[in-house]
């Protein structure tokens, strides 16, 4: 039976917070590019982590630390359940054989331990690399390298070897290697 | 006592759902209602057989893009199973529950209405609908955004293009503001001598330090040669139009030429919600939050730019937000339940110049009490000033993506 005293305390709906979210990164968070990353098919603890670290600041980004402050713990956990629940779909982009080749060699070199298959198994870290749209990761990847983004000590050190090494050259074929989804 | 007009009849399976405007807000309703609850048979009436974004029309007048480009059908609609009628509505029977159009009758359970703006042209002396194909303001996609870019292509380098700003409230707030970036990018690359004059009756506008901040570094705003200057006061609202001389006369008794003219008039919600009792003193359709149900008639929900919906401004991305909403609720009602909380977003990049784009956003719920669409504290804004020209660059890329899922989720 229903009251007409709402429940003050029932929590806003999670379809309805997820709905928003895909007015930007697409229905059920497939996105069609050419850049905001598809948000399906990842690690629900990624996807907390990940907004934490907009909330804090400890992750860069253009809009995303303005929404992610509107959101609580508990929203925020429920986001990422409801995400990491949707398809994965790789985005289909063109890519340059040479860079992707060079691409390859560099995520065996520094990533692989951790982005395993090609950075398409999300096991290990919980985020997919592979398929994801190339402006997006390159950006993501310079915010790393830079040091504007902060994340586990390891993949830190990693990334900074990787830029040591190779640079921005190294992280365009890098992010041209995760865009070719090989 | 009404409990959030859930009617005495539980309806479930089968109830019938009709959607008036096949537009944003009512292209969203009716694809999120079938996502909700496939049982429901969802009627969508829009008198168009395809419909042209608002969004990125701007870039048609800068030559970015064409007008196909903005162009959206109906087929994936009906391919999800709702039904799609080409027929304009002419009434609504709030009481036999039932919407007339030109195309026959349909009996609802309960209406969604999504009819989009209407333009005072009264407010103008000298302007009307008819002016209008001759000095558009090209405030809904269509022959009038093309009919401008041509009047651009065809003035002489050297020309003034004179953009008569709305007062409040409007469709999308910065659009004006965008547009006028717009048009100083297309001089700036072809007809460097020609000039941008926003008249505006409003003293400040949305994103302002943003916008200003660009034009100074893109259109030497505020120099002598800039390519964007901003008239604002309340003696510059237009209340007279010359179409002949596309001369426009202002509250405070100044008279301005163009080369081109554009004034985008005072608006109201679309004549449809007038016809159907929808509006109040305002112009505009009251509705409570809680399903975005009219506060004046059961049973007829209204959304999109013609409902109030303050704080949420009138904005594609609004609309769009709003119809998930009510289309969760109305599945609620339909089912006899007490619809859920909900949240409400809104999001706008404005594409200011080549590899320039900036982005405002904001984040709201509705209140516990269900009374009103409060804003997430501490939550939303625009960009930074003085952000990075990589971050204006990648927006650009943002602003694009925005379109094609924003654009999906709506149509397809
Ligand atoms: C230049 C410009 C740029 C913009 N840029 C942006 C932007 O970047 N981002 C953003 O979020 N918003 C933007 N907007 C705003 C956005 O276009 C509107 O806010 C949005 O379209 C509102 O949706 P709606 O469903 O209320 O109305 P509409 O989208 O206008 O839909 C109304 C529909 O109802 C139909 N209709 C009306 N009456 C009847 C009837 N009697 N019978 C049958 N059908 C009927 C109409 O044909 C129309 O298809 C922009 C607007 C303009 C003018
Ligand atoms: C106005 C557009 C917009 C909205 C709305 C939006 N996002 Fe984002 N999102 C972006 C952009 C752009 C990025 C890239 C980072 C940046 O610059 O902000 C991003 C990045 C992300 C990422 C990082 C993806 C990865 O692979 O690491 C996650 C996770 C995310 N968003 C989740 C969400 C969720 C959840 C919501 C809704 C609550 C949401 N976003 C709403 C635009 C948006
Ligand atoms: C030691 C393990 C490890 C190594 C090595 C590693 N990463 Fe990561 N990576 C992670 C983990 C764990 C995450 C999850 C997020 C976090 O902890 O910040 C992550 C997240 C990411 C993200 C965030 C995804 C997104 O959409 O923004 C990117 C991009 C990334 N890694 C790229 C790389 C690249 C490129 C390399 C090699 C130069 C690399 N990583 C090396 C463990 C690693």
């Amino acid at each position: 039976q229903c009251t007409n005293v709402p429940d003050v305390n029932e929590p806003v709906m999670t379809a309805s917070l997820a709905a928003n979210c895909a007015s930007c990164h697409g229905t059920s968070g497939v996105s069609a590019g050419p850049a905001t990353p598809g948000l399906g098919g990842m690690g629900k603890q990624y996807l907390s982590k990940v907004l934490a670290d907009y909330q804090s600041g400890h992750r860069a980004s253009t809009v995303m630390k303005r929404i992610a402050k509107g959101y609580s713990a508990d929203e925020i956990s429920r986001l990422a359940e409801f995400f990491s629940q949707q398809p994965f779909i790789a985005a289909t982009q063109n890519t340059n054989a040479t860079q992707v080749a060079r691409g390859r060699d560099l995520h065996t070199q520094y990533c692989a331990s951790c982005h395993t298959s090609g950075g398409k198994d999300v096991s290990l870290t919980g985020t997919r690399l592979a398929g994801q749209w190339k402006p997006y990761m390159q950006h993501t990847l310079k915010d790393y390298a830079a040091g504007r983004s902060q994340t586990n000590a390891k993949m830190a050190d990693a990334m900074s070897l990787l830029y040591k090494a190779a640079g921005d050259n190294g992280i365009a074929a890098l992010a041209e290697f995760y865009a070719s989804n090989a | 006592v009404l409990m959030s007009g859930i009617s005495t009849r539980s309806w479930g399976a089968n109830a019938n759902v009709v959607i008036v405007g096949g537009g944003t807000g009512g292209a969203t309703a009716a694809k999120y209602l079938k996502l909700a609850d496939p049982s429901i048979n969802i009627t969508l009436i829009e008198k168009n057989p395809s419909y042209y974004t608002c969004y990125m029309s701007n870039e048609v007048l800068s030559g970015e893009r064409t007008l196909d480009s903005l162009q959206f059908g109906y087929d994936a609609l009906k391919k999800r199973g709702i039904t799609v009628v080409q027929a304009e509505v002419t009434a609504i029977d709030a009481t036999a529950r039932v919407v007339k159009t030109t195309a026959g009758n349909f009996s609802y359970d309960r209406c969604i209405v999504a009819p989009g703006i209407d333009y005072r042209y009264e407010t103008v002396a000298g302007y009307s609908a008819t002016v209008a194909e001759q000095i558009p303001h090209a405030w809904k996609a269509g022959p009038q955004t093309t009919l401008l870019r041509s009047q651009l292509e065809a003035m002489p380098n050297g020309g003034t293009f004179v953009l008569v700003a709305p007062p409040n409230p409007y469709r999308c707030p910065p659009a004006p503001y965008e547009r006028a970036s717009q048009v100083a990018n297309y001089f700036k690359k072809y007809k460097p001598n020609s000039k941008v004059i926003i008249l505006d009756p409003k003293t400040s506008f949305t994103k302002q330090p943003l916008f200003e901040e660009a034009w100074m570094k893109l259109y030497g705003y505020g120099s002598n040669n800039a390519l964007i200057e901003w008239v604002a006061g309340a003696d510059k609202g237009v209340v007279s139009l010359d179409a002949a001389t596309k001369s426009v006369t202002t509250v405070g008794g100044q008279t301005l030429s163009a080369g081109v003219l554009n004034l985008i008039p005072a608006q109201k919600a679309g004549a449809l919600a007038f016809t159907a009792g929808l509006t109040d003193a305002s112009g505009w359709c009251p509705v409570g939050f809680a399903s975005f149900e009219s506060t004046l008639y059961e049973n007829i929900h209204v959304i999109g730019d013609a409902c109030i919906a303050n704080p949420l401004p009138k904005s594609g991305f609004a609309a769009n937000s709003e119809a998930k909403a009510c289309a969760l609720a109305v599945a609620a009602l339909l089912n006899g339940r007490e619809p859920g909380r909900t949240s409400f977003s809104n999001g706008c990049y404005s594409i200011v110049g080549d590899g320039y784009a900036m982005s405002i956003v904001a984040l709201y719920r509705l209140s516990a009490d269900r009374q009103i669409i409060e804003t997430i504290p501490n939550s939303g804004g625009t960009s930074p000033i003085a952000a990075s020209d990589e971050d204006h660059l990648i927006d650009v890329q943002y602003a694009y993506s925005w379109y094609n899922n924003f654009t999906r989720d709506v149509f397809l």
